[in-house]
């Protein structure tokens, strides 16, 4: 049984780290503007212009792998067990659907680390409940993102020290996303591999009952 | 950070690197230099707005140089609705256009102040008056840029001299472009169509145009013409009063009904 969520999960984690990159140089930027406006307009502002439309491109590839990639991991989830509560298409759904995805941003993950949590190996266990302890550091700071960037935007001056901490939040943010895609690619590998082995006692067991 | 469970294979680096690869072209694409020139209509405004108690409009068009695709992109959006056109022209000649903006556009636009001022005969016996209404629609027409509202300040200064309502109480709606000279005469302006494209969507009755078939400094048409062909071909409402001077403007508003 192959995982399908682990190819997708290692270019999501890349887009991230290129992610943190940008917003690193973006903060840059700002800061810059923040020191001496003139030098900014002279020097740098038609770099931050580049730096920040290929933030947008990249984002938006990085949220078409981020859909693939969590539409991949339940149907691994399935795979290997179908009790599992959240169908490939009822993730994307708590991910899409406004207001529904105010609870399904927190039960999505919620559900991965029970699902975790209740395996055998202590490994797996140990991976659902760093899953569980991480969700409060994911979804709350993507409320002070969006709360900062509607500031930022709507204002009718540049706010050039809210906009660092915005890109620091960002930073954050991917950070954590990248801890999260880590945690459960590895728990989608450690637990086909319990499956595996089980399946194989119980084939050996299924053999030592036969009738010889 | 993990390494083992996020190793790539050759196929995958591959993959990534094509991934990759995409906003970044598109970046490149958008910020790769290619310079052109704008133009859209866009408003009329009353000349109360440039600090004259005058009942006539200037009018003025959204115009530049983009310098990348994005430019275009963004000024295609902002102006999509007032059919924005564009022509490309070389680097060299967008970067002399904004030195030469930069270097003497408010000398430009303030000599056509003071023109228009000088040939109104605005406080002409009252030094101090003309040097405060010189001010005040200097820092009110910052904003713009050009000198091509020459005529109608100048409209609007006789206005407010004489106490005279060219309007007739907002009966006729009076706009016009066309720069005005030291000795009266109007001159040559830019973007005229889109200037009576402007006219006409703002429901103006007369629009003055600098009555230039004869004496057009530029190459080919000249702005009468321009004016007057594009009204035929698109059958515009806008009635075009062609005028050499400011005295040939007045003594036709003065014959108005």
């Amino acid at each position: 049984m192959t995982a399908k969520s682990i190819g997708i999960g290692k270019f999501l984690f890349i887009f991230l780290c290129v992610g943190i990159v940008l917003s690193f140089l973006l903060a840059l930027c700002s800061l810059a503007y923040a020191i001496d406006p003139e030098w900014f307009l002279d020097y740098v502002e038609t770099v931050e212009i580049g730096i920040s439309i290929l933030s947008i491109f990249l984002l938006i590839v990085t949220f078409a792998l981020f859909f693939i990639w969590i539409f991949r991991v339940h149907r691994d989830f399935k795979q290997i067990s179908d009790s599992y509560p959240v169908t490939p298409w009822g993730a994307l759904a708590r991910i899409l659907i406004p207001i529904y995805n105010l609870v399904g941003l927190w039960t999505i993950y919620r559900d991965m680390a029970h699902f975790l949590i209740a395996r055998e190996s202590k490994e797996l266990r140990s991976q659902g409940w760093k899953l569980k302890s991480m969700i409060p550091y994911y979804y709350f700071p993507i409320f002070v993102q969006n709360i900062l960037n509607r500031i930022i935007f709507r204002s009718d001056e540049r706010l050039a020290i809210l906009e660092i901490v915005a890109f620091g939040v960002d930073i954050f943010l991917n950070m954590m996303y990248i801890r999260m895609v880590v945690l459960i690619s590895k728990g989608i590998v450690a637990a086909n591999e319990e499956k595996a082995l089980q399946l194989s006692q119980q084939v050996e067991a299924a053999e030592l009952q036969e009738p010889q | 950070m993990p390494s083992g469970a996020m190793d790539l294979t050759k196929k995958e680096k591959r993959i990534v690197l094509f991934l990759l690869g995409i906003p970044l072209f598109l970046t490149a694409f958008l910020m790769f230099p290619h310079y052109e020139e704008f133009s859209a209509p866009g408003e009329i405004v009353e000349v109360t707005e440039l600090g004259i108690q005058g009942h006539v409009h200037v009018t003025y068009v959204y115009g530049g140089t983009t310098k990348n695709y994005l430019e275009k992109l963004l000024v295609w959006g902002r102006l999509a609705e007032v059919d924005v056109h564009f022509q490309p022209v070389s680097q060299e000649e967008a970067i002399r256009e904004e030195e030469i903006e930069e270097e003497v556009g408010s000398a430009i636009q303030q000599w056509g102040i003071a023109n228009a001022l000088e040939v109104s005969g605005y406080a002409a016996e009252e030094a101090d008056a003309f040097e405060a209404k010189f001010e005040e629609i200097e820092e009110k027409a910052a904003k713009y840029q050009g000198s091509s509202f020459g005529l109608m300040v100048a409209i609007g200064l006789v206005e407010e001299e004489r106490n005279i309502d060219f309007s007739q109480a907002g009966q006729y709606r009076i706009a016009g472009t066309g720069t005005i000279e030291q000795d009266g005469s109007v001159g040559s302006i830019a973007a005229v169509r889109d200037k009576v494209e402007t006219a006409e969507r703002s429901d103006i009755d007369y629009f003055f145009i600098p009555e230039d078939k004869e004496d057009y400094p530029g190459e080919g048409m000249s702005n009468q013409e321009e004016a007057e062909q594009y009204v035929k071909e698109h059958q515009l409402r806008v009635k075009l009063v062609p005028v050499a001077s400011l005295d040939e403007a007045l003594a036709f508003l003065e014959t108005l009904p």
